[in-house]
């Protein structure tokens, strides 16, 4: 019972920190392609620099086990580039749904539960065959180091930079660190002298909020994974539809449900106290039929790429995984393409 | 006290991010320098976005003025 109060209680952490500091993916990967904004985005890799460093050391010293992704070719690719293209018709990535459901966002409801719907579906019934195909192409690992990476009977992990350098995974996570902060450093940010929060600020507290997370769910909740949106949209509508019918067992809330829990109340709250909340409706009817779309392809996508912009970019990515480094890059180019198609081309009067 | 009056006004209200950022910079494209755009929006994220994005742009930001519970407007003086 205590893990999904835990779960809830990182949501909240991580709803506050998305819902102050503006924290969307969706617009972090257009923005650099489509006005080259990278203020976000910086956000989003400073988070990922740090939190490979914590997470390592925190699998070091014990206190977690680390879990990188299966590495499934077809799934990353199909399921990256869907998941990209979803999430800018449905207006926002995962966790940018979520939280806009906080601030009364009706579209991200709609989109929020068709993703849920979505991504459950493309597991089950008749999709099932077409999830067990592809899984045939998955590459796994074979545990390099038990006392720092998951390990158990049914538990598969999938290659990490390091794994298939074949080095040791603190010189590896420690250039991949030095690579992305020569990034964050050496080039031009995007000033954005009105934000709440300043890109290095959202970047510490994604940070500290991955880490307890997974400290959290690997200690109390037998999860060995950091932040994570989509399962727990599955979660909570499974534990929500499945007792409605009373013909199958419904799963109890888990700790990943109470994540996705825990940011919509975390960003009601926020916006509640600092007066951004209203209910909103867009002026025309055809972005619920957006977020619709969106939210399928982008459900279908994480589902086969078997984790989002949370669960592969933001967590994945500090896992050194492959797996999610690869999803990382497909979700950019599917979020390009389809600004592409529904915004033009990008600016050329807009300096960086 | 400081009426401005804006050229032409453009309502965002509703819409979320990059909507009202994208049909700004369309309707700054179409106007001469001089003239003053009205941004109508309750996107949060959009009051931060617009004046930075508009910036870059060359033009400049007036104002940005709470006008009811998360709706703001944003005032813009093409260059």
């Amino acid at each position: 019972m205590i893990g999904p109060l835990l779960g809830i209680l990182c949501g909240i952490i991580l709803g506050v920190i998305l819902q102050r500091g503006r924290v969307c993916f969706n617009s972090a990967f257009r923005d650099l392609y489509l006005v080259k904004d990278n203020f976000m985005f910086k956000a989003g890799l400073l988070a990922i620099a740090l939190t490979a460093i914590g997470f390592l050391a925190m699998a070091q010293f014990g206190l977690i086990k680390l879990a990188p992704s299966v590495l499934n070719w077809g799934g990353v690719i199909v399921g990256g580039l869907l998941f990209g293209m979803g999430i800018v018709l449905a207006g926002g990535c995962a966790s940018g749904m979520s939280y806009r459901i906080g601030e009364g966002n009706t579209t991200s409801i709609v989109a929020g539960l068709v993703y849920g719907l979505s991504a459950w579906a493309s597991g089950s019934g008749a999709l099932k065959p077409l999830k067990a195909w592809a899984a045939n192409l998955s590459v796994t690992m074979q545990n390099p180091d038990p006392a720092i990476y998951n390990t158990g009977e049914k538990v598969s992990i999938g290659p990490t930079l390091s794994s298939i350098l074949n080095m040791n995974p603190w010189v590896v996570t420690l250039v991949f660190a030095a690579i992305i902060f020569a990034y964050l450093f050496l080039t031009k940010t995007t000033k954005r002298e009105g934000a709440n929060m300043q890109w290095w600020v959202i970047g510490i507290a994604l940070t500290l909020v991955n880490m307890l997370t997974y400290y959290l769910s690997a200690t109390f909740a037998k999860r060995q994974y950091g932040l994570g949106i989509t399962a727990g949209w599955t979660n909570i509508l499974q534990t929500w539809t499945l007792s409605q019918n009373g013909t199958e067992t419904a799963p109890s809330l888990n700790f990943a449900g109470g994540i996705v829990v825990g940011v919509i109340l975390g960003a009601l709250v926020a916006a509640l106290v600092k007066g951004e909340f209203k209910w909103r409706t867009p002026r025309e009817g055809k972005y619920y039929a957006y977020a619709v779309l969106g939210g399928i392809m982008a459900g279908f996508g994480a589902n086969f790429a078997a984790g989002c912009n949370i669960g592969h970019f933001l967590t994945g990515s500090s896992l050194l995984s492959v797996a999610s480094l690869v999803a990382s890059i497909f979700f950019i180019l599917g979020n390009w393409i389809m600004s592409r198609i529904m915004f033009g081309a990008p600016d050329r009067d807009i300096k960086a | 006290m400081d009426e401005i009056k804006p050229t032409k006004t453009i309502n965002e209200c509703g819409e979320v991010c990059p909507v009202p950022d994208v049909d700004t910079k369309r309707a700054l494209g179409k106007m001469k320098p001089g003239e003053i755009l009205e941004v109508l929006i309750d996107y949060p994220l959009s009051k931060e976005r617009i004046p930075a994005t508009v910036e870059r742009m060359g033009h400049e930001v007036l104002k940005v003025e709470e006008t009811g519970p998360s709706e703001w407007r944003i005032l813009i003086l093409v260059k």
